[in-house]
């Protein structure tokens, strides 16, 4: 596969356009490819995680489990994200990786990465932005259980996942194949699973989104982003993730410095 | 005013920050262009806007906290000393949270244009930016754990029980105390609770002698039975870099 049709490449060329030699490094780092079963346990919590992989098909969910037998899924991954990345600094990881489905993943040696940053600074700072995109979306995942109610918490959630699977190509205005249970919205959105089905019904029967048979349709996308208060410029077209990617470039001289290295 | 040195830097020697390479503390003094002082009360990042310094927290305390659609407050995490904030603003172009001061603050200020030379120069300095960035977003995650899956008794214990922790590890626990300049409301925007159930909460805590909270500071009892409560294992504070 051409690297740059990879999703994790898709993602970061949004963010730079990658040069050729960018490219070159980004594939070398694609080599080692591998394949999970869905529910095999890709890293463990509580031990040292020494592999990060980039997701290249399939889904999966990072997980923390609490001593008394709780299971919050902290975030679900989707083709060109991260798996592990962040343990791999740790002694430990805090968290599980599970995949959902059947999985196809590059596996990542933090020594390469490492190595690749030195290389290739600009590439660097792309995966700096994905992470930071990351660790945004964590925060309004945070911020949904701990100050939205939960029918709004949902249809957030479900225009969230939508916008991330439209930056790899893998949604669109009308929606997008989901292959998450009830289970896992429920794990993710801190309600019981009986919750999450009353919820859903409530934004089925109002005809703003259904989430039936593996696919979330958006049935009317104004009044769903209105009723979630949902960022528009996350739906952009023309460049997915316009707020994300600085817009104040102007006056952003680092960026500026970037894209003309 | 005086400055501080690098060198004469108070955190840089505690046990949860990664030691400076001689090279790299040289480094650090002339990434450093100065210092900030402000008030309580302040906000120094403002979310939807840029800014063109990222800082160190060299002394002091806050919150970072986002405004939801419906007005409603979260705040994501607490500002303690030798935390790096300003980051995502220079990456994505502007701040997804905004930070303000519960306490008088002295920060270290950087140039985000000179983040550049940093990544070129550095970069296992970069590589620690991510590093720091992962600390943050570890412990977002288990935030989101503990809104998911404690109840407020557990929430609060558990904050409580951190705070606690990662101010003993900058050295500013003392007479059996560390400060907790925050306000209840804080804590209950932390926690996805109402003020009035965080009230209670730590009503209760007090009343079973577990804690002592009075003019911004903090006392735990048994902070086994706490951490206990909280269902969390005392560990120190996941070893990070200084910026």
């Amino acid at each position: 596969m051409e690297v740059l049709d990879s999703p994790f490449a898709r993602k970061l060329n949004t963010y730079l356009a990658l040069s050729a030699g960018e490219r070159k490094v980004l594939s070398e780092l694609h080599r080692r490819r591998r394949r999970f079963p869905a529910g095999d346990g890709m890293v463990r919590q509580g031990y040292p995680n020494r592999t990060a992989y980039v997701l290249a098909e399939g889904w999966a969910c990072s997980y923390i489990l609490l001593p008394d037998g709780g299971r919050q899924i902290v975030d679900f991954q989707i083709p060109g994200d991260f798996l592990g990345l962040r343990s791999v600094l740790f002694a430990k990881s805090n968290q599980a990786v599970e995949p959902i489905t059947v999985v196809q993943a590059s596996e990542i040696i933090a020594s390469d990465l490492m190595a690749a940053f030195v290389e290739t600074p600009r590439l660097f700072t792309a995966v700096m932005w994905a992470a930071a995109c990351d660790e945004s979306m964590l925060a309004d995942h945070l911020a949904g259980l701990g100050r939205r109610h939960s029918s709004v918490r949902m249809a957030h959630f479900l225009l969230v996942l939508g916008a991330r699977l439209h930056l790899v190509g893998l949604a669109d205005k009308a929606g997008y194949a989901c292959p998450l249970t009830q289970y896992h919205l429920a794990d993710a959105l801190g309600l019981s699973a009986v919750h999450v089905n009353r919820v859903l019904r409530e934004l089925r029967e109002t005809g703003l989104v259904t989430f039936q048979n593996g696919r979330v349709t958006y049935d009317d996308l104004d009044e769903l982003v209105a009723f979630a208060g949902f960022d528009r410029d996350y739906l952009d077209d023309r460049a997915p993730h316009p707020r994300l990617i600085a817009s104040s470039g102007a006056a952003n001289v680092w960026l500026r410095h970037l894209r003309e290295a | 005013m005086t400055r501080t040195a690098c060198q004469a830097c108070p955190l840089r020697n505690r046990e949860i920050f990664v030691p400076f390479s001689a090279d790299e503390l040289a480094f650090m003094q002339t990434f450093k262009t100065g210092e900030l002082v402000v008030d309580a009360g302040t906000t120094i990042l403002l979310e939807g806007s840029a800014s063109p310094q990222l800082y160190t927290v060299l002394s002091g305390m806050g919150t970072r906290s986002k405004t939801l659609e419906n007005g409603r407050r979260q705040v994501i995490n607490f500002l303690f000393p030798g935390d790096f904030t300003g980051l995502q603003s220079s990456i994505m172009g502007e701040m997804k949270h905004s930070v303000e001061t519960s306490t008088r603050m002295t920060l270290c200020a950087f140039r985000r244009e000179d983040l550049w030379s940093l990544f070129k120069s550095h970069p296992e300095r970069a590589y620690d930016l991510t590093w720091i960035a992962a600390v943050e977003e570890h412990f977002l995650g288990e935030t989101i754990a503990s809104l998911g899956q404690r109840d407020a008794t557990q929430r609060v214990s558990w904050a409580l029980v951190r705070i606690h922790e990662r101010l003993r590890a900058v050295g500013l626990f003392t007479g059996g105390t560390v400060p907790l300049p925050f306000r209840q409301q804080d804590l209950a925007d932390a926690l996805g609770l109402s003020l009035v159930h965080t009230n209670k909460t730590l009503q209760a805590l007090r009343a079973q002698n577990l804690i002592q909270w009075s003019d911004g500071r903090l006392a735990i009892k048994n902070l086994k039975a706490m951490a206990d409560l909280a269902i969390v294992d005392l560990e120190l504070p996941e070893k990070r870099p200084l910026m």
